[in-house]
């Protein structure tokens, strides 16, 4: 046997072969279905654990292999989060063993589909070391779009009936997209004022809480400041030695920390921060100050550019309409066939009370 | 075909039989009657002749062969369920009795005695001593082949590393990889010299040297029957697929051995690879300030699969954890997958972690040398999230921090403090090295036998590994090249790597990253060591350190086909459709619950009632289920609940419920179910046999609560009611009742038959309602009462089915009313029909009549489609399909139209004072309404469900 150097060109294309990628340019090798494939095989052999255990492992992997990018943790992070998003990995409340985990663990969800519609199969779940290549009939022909997997019907196929056969567990549209009851602003506001409580003695704020201001430009990230001296309702966050971040519902008075709740609320099987943004989504919109999304057309597609995250529910929704694309100065956004624009604009304005603007 | 002719075909027969048995007795082997050599034509002329044979009453001796032939062919079809039922019903003038059995019996015997036929084996064999011949004699039946594909499937790298040896060897692999065989597939699978050869048939099919066994043209009819399955076809493809390029591989490396002389009884490579990847793993994780231990066992079925006698030891031997809980395994608990154990006690070294409670010296040393407890101090590597992985080796990483177990203390420093385990017999220390070394940390590792080790990172490149892996091991697929990356510092001139002792140098040539491709390896286990050169401090020397140095084995094996980790214990993925289930739909079958996790493993379900306070009021096992559980096995499972008079009382008492999924030591999943409480509502108990009737009132208002009632006979005219807070004793059979303040309202069905009742009794208690209505304010009427109908609770046996009775005619009534009585029996006729085919076309026909009936058929065939959990979405589709028709264009009266024959029962509420202007807009759109109509009954109760947030 002989061992050779080989360029990290080589190796990328090595890695996409063997995890079932079409081949593509050097230059565009390692995208994020590439992320997405190396993720699901760590998660394989290291779930259940923490996310940034996969994070970690996965970019130990990619190591070196494109020297020029700097930004690979973060597009590690995002490609993650799609997947959990996806149900790709999924959370203790999905699971047995759940005592024996925190929130925030994940666990690999089996090879599953739902359709979409009759001759699309959005995939989900991590397959086994086989992967999905080694499921019969699927060699080749699973569609890798970033996190996003599907399968399309050949004509006369009955493709839910073949996935099922193949052994894959089949949700329905909406058991898979777990989308809440939906309810107005006011209601949901409304129904998690009614959750806050007086602060006790040992509610503190601590130097690791961060409240949520919109400002700055209406930049996420950089709406997230110290709550000192602060008055009002907020969505707040506090980082954690081990884990997730802990999200709360607070009121405040001067920098004084008066009612809270924790998120997610009891019995919630949601993630806390896809509640605290809903929660900030309608303290937007109740405020006059609804957050926006900007939507452009580009030929048959329309973009939308999303300056503050959405919850995991209204991500999936979003892929039935189309399909997500790097971020373009923004928080997410997502490219839409022009047929389903109107659709997928009034989901956003009534299910997340967000504002569209278009340019 | 004449008797005569039967008799010239038993000769032939005889002939043909003679020819091949004497062919196989040299070779030792059995024949089987299914390797008769008549065509399919020939087949069913033998059946019709013979049919015709036993009519006329002649003897079955002179043309015994003939009857095998037949019988067997009978048995080649056999659905597991009944052999002897079709057999009679197809030979009509066959005497059902047990002397024609025995003589079938005797007919085979002579087979096996003549011509040294297969005998039938086993225990199902001999719980069915008649069948299990013609079942033995048809190979393999058509209800085990798509199990036989499924198996050839799912352990396809294993088996395909196999196909070249000995059949009985192969056969017995095939037998050790199927799971949860039926126990007619494992009576098949016991004649391991035959399934070994049909196994090679299926995976090499063109292959010339195996018709040893079966006829070449049996082997073609088992796997052209076998590929008339679409499932059973892409197994077997893709299981051929595997075992042709392994077979390639095997050649060209039996050449190789050839040319290296290598031993042929050399250990096998694919087990070594699987005995390596069975030792046990401990980790740590940090509870609340206090560590604990874990033990993970990987799954045995790996090597089980790879050696016979571990298979069959730990298929029949129970097993303990040392220092866990003190509890006997099951049979087989090494074979269900990676199993995690919580470590109490730590073992002594050089003892077994397993220990099994039968003795078999040989295999049970086998298992202790690959599980033993390794002399202690052992070293963890403490990770970010708090948990501990064990290292091998003596090197640590700046920056980093360890514990060490140890059975003695050590004397704690600035670098070394004792923590608290939750493990008795040990001590635990943490260990934080400094980035930076300093005198005290490397008197402190020099202490504990440690050392610093230079920067020197090796990994795969570009693709993770197959396991979890530790530092000084690295699992890897056969299939895909290993590339290593390796970082090292600058001043690092080359590095030299080894493997299984040839080895490479690689300058550096500046990089700090290189990445070095070692090709596919061969299935077994690899040693690999990589050392880097630095320069010394003048700048010319070589330097190479022991520090500097990474070694580790590599594990190549096939990879795990099946959907649970190897190395991690299976959890069991639960998901419920719809995601937020309501105890009611839960109860009622509309919600599902489905369970994903090792296939054949049982778990049960409970359903919890809840009170307001949190506590239990009532825990019922529903049942037990197989994994994996599907939406078919939930809903059969919730059919067969019963409804008990208890559970409907702690059911109006509740207000939450839980769903609790228990997999026993996979651990348990709750789902939380949602239960609506009206603010009034009314509360059910029985008292001496007497149903009672409650109000509870949890409003805050002045107004009096209102009460009604209405008969099952006469479902939509009061018969009584009441103000205040009554509580009445449910009289007359039970009925609906209905309670409602300032604007809150709450019904339940209750079904209260007295103790006896008569045939005619229960005709009279049907439902009975006009044809018609005459108006718009008694359908709006009409509208309300199947609104209380169909919201309320049940209670009492058989109040599902009363309540079903009532909405049946009430949805009759109402559509004859809107859509003629002709439309309304039409309805009726389909939804009661078995051969839904020609009720649906009579539907579809009337949907339009006497214009073009390309219409209701694309609406026919679309009808999944069009339905979806948007109003809005619905309309505008259905609005496409009536568009060009000039049925109606305006969208609305679409919604209007989909409203009513979808959800009526929402109908009034959500119109309000509009009702009755609406119902009239609906009557002058007849056509629409029908064709929502259709599209409500061709979805079903799906439909009802897809649409529940219209």
């Amino acid at each position: 046997m002989s061992m050779t150097l080989l360029q990290p060109d080589s190796v990328v294309a090595e890695a996409r072969k063997a995890l079932s990628l079409p081949t593509v340019a050097a230059s565009l090798a390692i995208d994020d279905a590439l992320l997405a494939q190396v993720l699901r095989a760590v998660a394989w052999s290291h779930c259940p654990c923490q996310p940034f255990i996969l994070l970690r492992e996965a970019e130990r992997h990619l190591r070196g292999l494109d020297p020029q990018a700097t930004d690979l943790a973060d597009r590690l992070a995002t490609v993650l989060e799609s997947m959990v998003a996806t149900g790709d990995l999924v959370e203790p409340g999905q699971v047995t063993q759940a005592e024996a985990f925190s929130r925030g663990i994940l666990f690999p969800a089996p090879p599953s589909f739902a359709m979409l519609s009759d001759d699309v199969a959005q995939l989900f779940g991590v397959a086994n070391e086989d992967g999905w290549g080694g499921l019969p009939d699927l060699h080749g022909r699973v569609d890798y779009d970033g996190a996003s997997r599907r399968v399309l019907a050949r004509p006369g196929e009955e493709l839910a009936a073949k996935l099922l056969a193949t052994g894959l567990r089949e949700l329905s549209v909406e058991a898979w997209l777990r989308e809440p009851t939906t309810v107005s602003a006011r209601d949901f506001l409304a129904a998690a004022l009614k959750r806050l409580k007086p602060a006790g003695p040992a509610d503190t704020l601590g130097s690791e809480m961060e409240v949520f201001e919109p400002g700055a430009g209406g930049i996420y990230s950089k709406s997230w400041v110290a709550p000192s001296g602060k008055t009002g309702k907020f969505i707040a966050r506090r980082a954690k030695a081990f884990g997730a971040n802990q999200w709360m519902f607070i009121a405040m008075d001067s920098g004084r920390l008066v009612q809270l709740a924790h998120l997610p609320a009891p019995g919630s099987s949601g993630r806390a921060c896809d509640e605290a943004w809903r929660l900030q989504l309608a303290l937007g919109a109740l405020d006059g100050r609804p957050q926006s999304f900007v939507l452009t057309r580009q030929g048959q597609v329309d973009h939308f550019d999303l300056a503050f995250p959405i919850p995991q529910w209204a991500h999936r929704r979003m892929l039935v309409f189309g399909r997500q694309v790097p971020s373009r100065k923004c928080v997410c956004s997502y490219e839409v066939q022009g047929n389903l624009t109107a659709e997928a604009s009034n989901f956003l304005e009534h299910r997340l009370w967000m504002k569209k603007t278009t340019s | 075909m004449k008797s005569t002719s039967l008799e010239g075909l038993q000769a032939k027969l005889e002939c043909h039989f003679e020819r091949l048995a004497s062919l196989r007795r040299g070779v030792g082997l059995p024949l089987f009657a299914l390797e008769h050599g008549l065509d399919k034509d020939q087949t069913a002329e033998l059946a019709v002749g013979l049919r015709r044979h036993i009519a006329l009453g002649n003897r079955l001796n002179p043309i015994w062969l003939i009857c095998v032939v037949y019988a067997t062919e009978m048995g080649y079809n056999f659905d597991g369920e009944e052999y002897w039922q079709s057999f009679e019903r197809r030979t009509p003038q066959w005497r059902q009795d047990n002397s024609h059995r025995n003589l079938l019996r005797s007919f085979f015997e002579r087979f096996e005695s003549k011509f040294g036929g297969a005998v039938p084996s086993g225990p199902w064999a001999r719980q069915f001593s008649i069948i299990a011949w013609p079942v033995t004699h048809a190979v393999l039946p058509k209800d085990l082949q798509s199990q036989m594909a499924r198996t050839l499937f799912e352990s396809r790298h294993e088996i395909a590393e196999a196909v070249n040896r000995p059949p009985s060897v192969l056969g017995s692999l095939v037998a050790r990889c199927a799971e949860w065989p039926s126990s007619r597939f494992r009576n098949f699978l016991e004649q391991e010299e035959l399934t070994g050869h049909i196994a090679r048939a299926l995976l090499l099919p063109d292959d010339d040297d195996i018709d040893a066994v079966l006829t070449t043209k049996t082997q073609v009819r088992i796997v052209a029957d076998l590929e008339a399955s679409w499932e059973a076809k892409s197994w077997l493809r893709e299981a051929r697929k595997v075992a042709s390029e392994v077979r390639i591989r095997l050649m060209f490396r039996r050449a190789a051995d050839v040319l290296k002389a290598r031993r042929p009884d050399a250990p096998d490579a694919w087990e070594v690879a699987e005995v390596a990847s069975v030792t046990p793993k401990l980790l740590l994780r940090n509870h609340g300030g206090n560590w604990q231990a874990f033990i993970e066992i990987p799954t045995f079925s790996g090597w089980a699969r790879a050696n016979q006698r571990i298979d069959g030891f730990v298929r029949r031997s129970r097993c303990k954890v040392a220092g866990g809980e003190d509890i006997w395994r099951s049979k087989r608990w090494l074979l269900f997958g990676a199993q995690q154990c919580r470590v109490l006690d730590w073992p002594a070294s050089g003892a077994s972690w397993l220990k099994f409670e039968e003795w078999e010296e040989e295999t049970v040393r086998m298992i202790d040398d690959e599980c033993r407890v390794p002399p202690r101090p052992w070293l963890f590597r403490v990770d970010e999230d708090g948990s501990a992985f064990q290292a091998k080796g003596k090197g640590v990483r700046p920056g980093s921090k360890y514990l060490i177990i140890h059975s003695s203390q050590y004397e704690a420093n600035e670098h070394l403090t004792q923590v608290s385990i939750e493990v008795k017999g040990g001590f635990a220390y943490l260990l934080s090295v400094p980035a930076q070394p300093t005198d005290s940390s490397s008197r402190c590792l020099s202490l504990l036998g440690l050392a610093a080790a230079r920067s020197l990172k090796v990994w795969s490149a570009g693709l993770p590994p197959l396991g979890y892996g530790c530092e000084d091991q690295l699992e890897w697929s056969e299939q895909h090249p290993l590339t290593l990356g390796v970082e090292h510092d600058e001043t690092c001139e080359s590095f030299t790597l080894q493997l299984d002792g040839k080895g490479s140098t690689f300058p550096t040539g500046g990089r700090t990253v290189s990445f070095v491709s070692l090709g596919k390896l061969a299935v077994g286990v690899h040693q690999l060591t990589v050392a880097a050169s630095y320069r010394a401090a003048d700048g010319k020397t070589k330097v190479r350190t022991q520090a500097s140095q990474r070694a580790f084995s590599v594990v190549v094996r096939a990879p795990f086909s099946g959907t649970s980790s190897r190395v991690h214990a299976p959890v069991l993925v639960v998901a419920t459709d719809p995601h937020e289930p309501s105890l009611d739909t839960i109860m009622s079958g509309a919600a599902a619950c489905t369970v994903h996790g090792p296939r054949g493993r049982m778990v049960d379900f409970h359903l919890r009632l809840l009170s307001g306070s949190g506590d239990t009021i009532h825990d019922e096992l529903l049942g037990t289920l197989a994994l994996p559980v599907n939406q078919a096995d939930w809903c059969e499972m919730v059919k067969r609940r019963d409804n008990a008079d208890v559970v409907n009382e702690a059911y109006f008492k509740a207000n939450a419920g839980l769903l609790v999924v228990d997999a026993h030591d996979l651990g348990k999943a709750s789902v939380a179910l949602r239960h609506a409480l009206s603010p009034v509502r009314w509360h059910v108990s029985r008292v001496s046999k007497r149903v009672r009737l409650s109000v509870v009132d949890d409003t805050d208002h002045t107004h009096p609560v209102q009460a009604y009632r209405a008969t099952f006979q006469n479902p939509s005219c009061r018969s009584g009611s009441w103000d205040g807070l009554p509580e009445i004793e449910v009289e007359g059979g039970g009925g609906l009742y209905v309670v409602s303040v300032n604007g809150h309202r709450s019904s339940v069905v209750v079904n209260a038959p007295p103790g006896k009742m008569s045939l005619d009794d229960w005709k009279h208690s049907a439902p009975m309602l006009s044809k018609h209505l005459d108006c718009g304010q008694e359908v709006a009427d009409l509208l309300y009462w199947i609104r209380d109908w169909t919201d309320a609770r049940l209670a009492g046996p058989f109040a599902e089915h009363r309540r079903n009775s009532v909405l049946r005619e009430m949805h009759r009534q109402l559509f004859a009313t809107m859509c003629g009585v002709a439309w309304a029996d039409l309805e009726l006729r389909f939804s009661d029909s078995s051969d839904t085919r020609e009720a649906r076309e009579l539907l579809e026909s009337a949907v339009w009549r006497g214009h073009n009936p390309s219409f209701a058929i694309g609406i026919g065939r679309n009808a999944q489609s069009i339905l979806s959990s948007s109003l809005d979405e619905t309309s505008e589709k259905l609005l496409q399909h009536v568009g060009p028709y000039s049925i109606c264009n305006d969208k609305w009266i679409c919604d209007l139209a989909l409203r009513m024959a979808v959800t009526p029962h929402r109908f009034a509420d959500w119109a309000g004072s509009q009702t009755c202007a609406h119902i009239d807009e609906l009557v002058n759109h007849k056509t629409l309404l029908k064709t929502a109509r259709l599209l409500a009954l061709l979805n079903g109760q799906g439909g009802q469900l897809v649409a529940r947030n219209w």
